[in-house]
């Protein structure tokens, strides 16, 4: 029903047949001629009405006629090229004469193939199969790619014979192709080639094979497949091609391939080129004491497996897997070192805050201690680790703090906090130096738990560590530390803390020079309303002179009359005005006056 | 001291771009691989480049930042591109010692070369790729990885069989504002997402010319590879990504990588949307134009679980975008700023690091060189580079066809004939492995 009703709708779409049939001749008559440089449209119409026709095999049959007219030899090679391209997607049997003339040359049999790939008839196979024995040279190559594609198993024996061709291009056409042919005769020619072992062949051979092993695979014969690979990953094999049967063992073994990679890790020596194939499938192994049991392994592999291994464990990351890692960040080896390390920085939490610890007190080299550092910083479970590793601050000599204190500075938090400015009081001046520059990086982060963590200590009982805080907030990224700063810099406890909260004040103000707005503006109206002296002025004229906004003149302007600070507010009159003269002239040229 | 190609290339920036190098357990560090920083020769990855034009030279400084990276040959069907191409790498190395293969089958034959980098025109990424897995090479290849769905799927197999660790050139991936947007996707802070829209810049018409004689220096069969011959005509050579055969329009060629971005915000990696339909589409005058891809239009795609897909075909350069909409909110990022948006703006504030934009490929290089030496799969592997490429084939057939076609992503097969046949295009002998 439904589809009568669409054939219906189709046939009042279309022309009625007369009309239909006259306007699809005027469009193959121009299409016939179609060049670079012309029209396209008799094309585009041809393609409309391919569309149009969906549904209604009258249409559709006059149609491919129309398109096998384009492939008449006094056509250009455009139409012809522009036929083969439909016709590989609505062609049928019908068109397989118009298109066998086109094998014959070798300007055409490209276009031809393009057609003919596609055509679902065993016909077009068979096309393809008589056109061989009078093909030459490239055309001869185009059919064999084309009958690989279409994988008939009636193109065996034909390829087969082909394979024998001087021509190694068709030789090698052929066995690709015959690789491609699901059939046991298919598979067998290739078996025989393999047995022959014509260097000049070995890649195309080897490839056709590890074809023929997947096909074996996906009908359930894992055995078949499994002894072909086994042929496949003998030394003698190209690097590639091993780790392609390699995969191909991995995937299709019950196991997953878990017997096969125990197997190859335990050789001795281990073989390079697979190793690392066979490593790589680790993580997806499944089964109770996978990852004891590689750990077992680990210990007899080079250096640079040991490395891969520990990154697969480490993607494993059950209980066995971390275990093994952690006893690998004292290996002998320092990539070993480095790859277990790194691992333990990802995958662990508190727990292994001792052990990095005392890892980084016996760190031999910077780079060794910088890795067991980022460890560290990177470790998870938050501030429960913050706490492991400020117990460890405590508690560790002089000599030790320094590094953890960088720690604990990359991690960040209030916890960090706390523990940096208890160091910051050490009687060690090594120590609290470190525990200073550790609070300088948290303040370049802009962490916005440290920052909370500061303004309480800012305004804390302890006058030393309220020191260290403020000085800390002076070098706060961005503007977040404003309001604390401001506040202590209006009603400060003496006049240090005034200076300090200035300098941090106009660091932050000057930061906003490149883009000055609304917001710059009333924090230098904030600071210049808030200075005690002249010498506070002058800093601020200093580094309002670089704000590139008209009402950043309002504010220096008016300082011009102030004697101790003239000089400094002349200087910042013109930098600004200079600086805003073109998009406010006016304003720029009524300031200058004033100088 | 860096040599000419990088010139003018921030080390802070770079290494901005490469935050997540130190997280994660990939590369053994040069002080551990040589003396000195460097990096001892056995344990450089030789690399070579097929197809060295713009987007090559863009791309090739991230290459060469690596010191475990030696790049030893160069082939290009162009002379001009090719001598270029080694004069850029013989100054970066202070050297002559590059070699340039008019054949870029004369470059994977090179037994050095450990892996190759294709930058070539669209039409040749997928059998470029394939030739080179045949070789024995890995590869980093430029997006679109296929202009065919069928190809694609060859392409998966053809790296499965030889177990090749393959990098598609959908960087986004690695980039720190698109990693950000997935991150605030997955954790829920837009609610349950129910549209990704996207949206590239619309194409301008090619007008009639005809041909000519090909130039001098050009090896245009090569050019050509496995697109059936067509004479030589400038202005479609010069604007191929409007033509069928050599690039397929806009929305596929940049629609890709916001495809890629959306199956791997949406954990759809093995597998893709199970509707496609394309509206809106305004296609060149073939009486006055020559180019065949449209200029305009939307493209849309449904998965099983109601989610839709949108990639809208319009505006500039500059407009290109990727929103993911959720029922409590979303987030976007813009392409041309890499800046991210979101409702509601608190999300904003979830955002710990900044990165490089997407035109600093280093993050997702050093993951290719971490896949080589492991020997695991790269993060936009063949299989995961060919779902995103088979929605916007899908979605080019339907334009094509002009129908809604429904899409069976198991098997890769549409409910319609024309379009099944429509997945593969046989390509011209000999340029097919």
């Amino acid at each position: 029903m439904c589809t009568a009703l669409l054939v219906t709708a189709m046939a009042l779409l279309l022309p009625t047949p007369s009309a239909f049939a006259s306007e699809l001749d005027t469009f193959v008559a121009r299409a016939a001629k179609y060049e670079s440089g012309g029209s396209a449209e008799p094309l585009l119409q041809l393609e409309r009405l391919l569309r149009e026709a969906t549904g209604d095999p009258k249409a559709s049959a006059e149609l491919e006629t129309a398109l096998s007219r384009l492939l008449a030899p006094d056509t250009t090679f455009e139409a012809k090229r522009f036929a083969c391209t439909y016709l590989a997607v609505y062609g049928s049997e019908a068109s397989l004469p118009a298109l066998a003339a086109l094998l014959k040359q070798e300007e055409t049999v490209g276009i031809a193939c393009f057609a003919l790939d596609k055509l679902p008839s065993a016909k077009a196979g068979d096309l393809l199969r008589a056109a061989l024995p009078e093909a030459k040279n490239v055309p001869r190559v185009q059919i064999v790619d084309t009958l690989g594609h279409r994988a008939e198993a009636a193109s065996v024996k034909p390829l087969l014979e082909l394979t024998r061709e001087a021509d190694i291009a068709v030789a090698c056409a052929a066995i690709r192709a015959l690789g491609a042919i699901n059939a046991v005769s298919a598979r067998d020619a290739v078996a025989a080639l393999r047995r022959e072992a014509n260097p000049a062949l070995a890649i195309a051979v080897a490839a056709a094979s590890l074809n023929g092993a997947e096909q074996l695979v996906a009908a359930g014969d894992r055995a078949a497949a499994a002894a072909l690979c086994e042929e496949l990953l003998l030394n003698t094999c190209l690097p590639h091609i091993r780790r392609g049967a390699l995969g191909l063992c991995l995937r299709s073994d019950a196991d997953g391939g878990l017997q096969r990679i125990q197997k190859l890790l335990g050789a001795e020596p281990v073989d390079p080129v697979l190793a690392a194939a066979a490593i790589a499938r680790v993580p997806e192994l499944r089964g109770k004491d996978v990852s004891k049991a590689f750990g077992k392994l680990l210990p007899r592999l080079p250096p640079s497996e040991q490395v891969l291994l520990i990154e697969a464990l480490a993607s494993r990351a059950d209980a066995d897997a971390r275990a093994v890692i952690r006893t690998q960040i004292s290996a002998a080896d320092p990539r070993v070192r480095h790859a277990a390390l790194t691992a333990v920085g990802a995958l662990e939490d508190a727990s292994a805050v001792t052990l990095l610890a005392t890892a980084l007190a016996s760190a031999t080299t910077p780079e060794e201690a910088k890795d067991v550092q980022l460890a560290l910083a990177g470790l998870r479970g938050g501030e429960t680790t913050d706490l492991a590793i400020g117990a460890v601050l405590r508690q560790a000599a002089a000599k030790d703090k320094p590094p953890l204190m960088t720690v604990l500075s990359r991690r960040g938090g209030r916890t960090a906090v706390s523990a940096l400015l208890a160091q910051s009081g050490d009687s060690d001046e090594t120590v609290a130096r470190a525990a200073a520059q550790a609070l300088a990086r948290i303040a370049d982060s802009g962490d916005s738990t440290a920052l909370a963590a500061l303004q309480t200590a800012v305004a804390g009982d302890d006058s030393r560590v309220r020191e260290v805080s403020l000085r800390t907030l002076t070098a706060w990224r961005g503007v977040a530390a404003w309001d604390t700063l401001a506040g202590i810099y209006v009603k400060p406890e003496n006049d240090a803390q005034h200076a300090l909260a200035l300098r941090g004040l106009v660091r932050i103000a000057g930061d906003g020079n490149a883009h000055p707005d609304a917001a710059l503006i009333g924090r230098y109206r904030q600071l210049l309303a808030g200075a005690r002296t002249d010498d506070d002025r002058k800093l601020i004229l200093n580094v309002l002179a670089g704000a590139g906004h008209p009402d950043a003149l309002t504010l220096a302007l008016p300082l011009l009359d102030v004697p101790g600070v003239r000089a400094e507010a002349s200087q910042a009159v013109e930098r600004i005005a200079k600086a805003i003269q073109t998009a406010h002239p006016e304003v720029a040229r009524s300031a200058l006056q004033k100088l | 001291m860096r040599h000419g190609i990088l010139k003018g290339f921030s080390r802070r920036g770079f290494l901005r771009g490469c935050v997540a190098l130190a997280a994660a357990p990939m590369i053994v560090p040069a002080r551990v691989l040589g003396r000195d920083g460097g990096v001892a020769p056995s344990n450089r990855i030789v690399f070579g480049g097929i197809g060295i034009g713009n987007r090559a030279r863009a791309i090739l400084p991230n290459f060469l930042w690596f010191p475990d990276i030696q790049w030893v040959a160069v082939s290009d069907a162009r002379a001009d591109r090719l001598a270029s191409a080694k004069e850029l790498i013989d100054a970066h190395y202070g050297t002559k010692a590059c070699r340039a293969f008019p054949d870029f089958r004369e470059l994977l034959a090179c037994k050095e070369i450990d892996a190759v980098l294709i930058a070539t025109g669209n039409r040749w990424h997928a059998m470029a790729s394939m030739f080179a897995a045949h070789a024995g090479k890995d590869i980093y290849c430029e997006k679109p990885i296929s202009l065919t769905l069928g190809e694609g799927r060859r392409l998966v197999e053809t790296c499965r069989r030889f177990g090749t660790i393959y990098q598609a050139g959908t960087q986004r991936r690695s980039t720190a504002s698109y990693r950000f947007a997935r991150e605030m996707v997955l954790q829920g802070r837009i609610g349950r997402v129910h549209t990704v829209e996207s949206q590239v810049w619309a194409t301008g018409t090619i007008p009639h010319e005809k041909a000519t004689p090909v130039p001098e220096g050009w090896n245009y069969d090569m050019w050509l590879g496995p697109v059936q011959w067509r004479p030589f005509v400038p202005g479609r050579v010069n604007n191929w990504t409007c033509f069928w055969d050599t690039g397929e329009g806009m929305h596929t060629d940049m629609g890709t990588h916001y495809t890629d971005q959306m199956q791997w915000v949406l954990g759809t990696d093995d597998t893709g949307p199970v509707e496609f339909e394309t509206t809106d589409i305004v296609w060149p005058d073939p009486a006055t134009c020559m180019s065949e891809t449209a200029l305009t239009g939307t493209f849309r795609c449904r998965y099983a679980n109601g989610i839709k897909g949108v990639i809208y075909q319009r505006g500039e350069f500059k407009d290109r975008y990727i929103r993911y909409i959720g029922d409590e909110g979303w987030i976007q990022v813009d392409d041309d700023t890499d800046l991210v948006t979101a409702q509601p703006a608190s999300i904003l504030g979830l955002r710990s690091s900044v990165g490089a934009s997407w035109d600093n490929a280093g993050d997702h290089i050093s993951n290719l060189l971490s896949s080589i030496r492991s020997r695991r799969p790269a993060v936009c592997n063949p299989e995961v580079g060919h779902r995103a490429q088979s929605i916007v084939g899908a979605m080019t057939i339907s334009a094509r066809l002009n129908r809604k076609l429904k899409w069976d992503p198991a098997k890769e097969r549409f409910d319609n004939e024309e379009a099944n046949r429509m997945m593969w295009r046989e390509p011209r002998t000999p340029w097919c492995v």
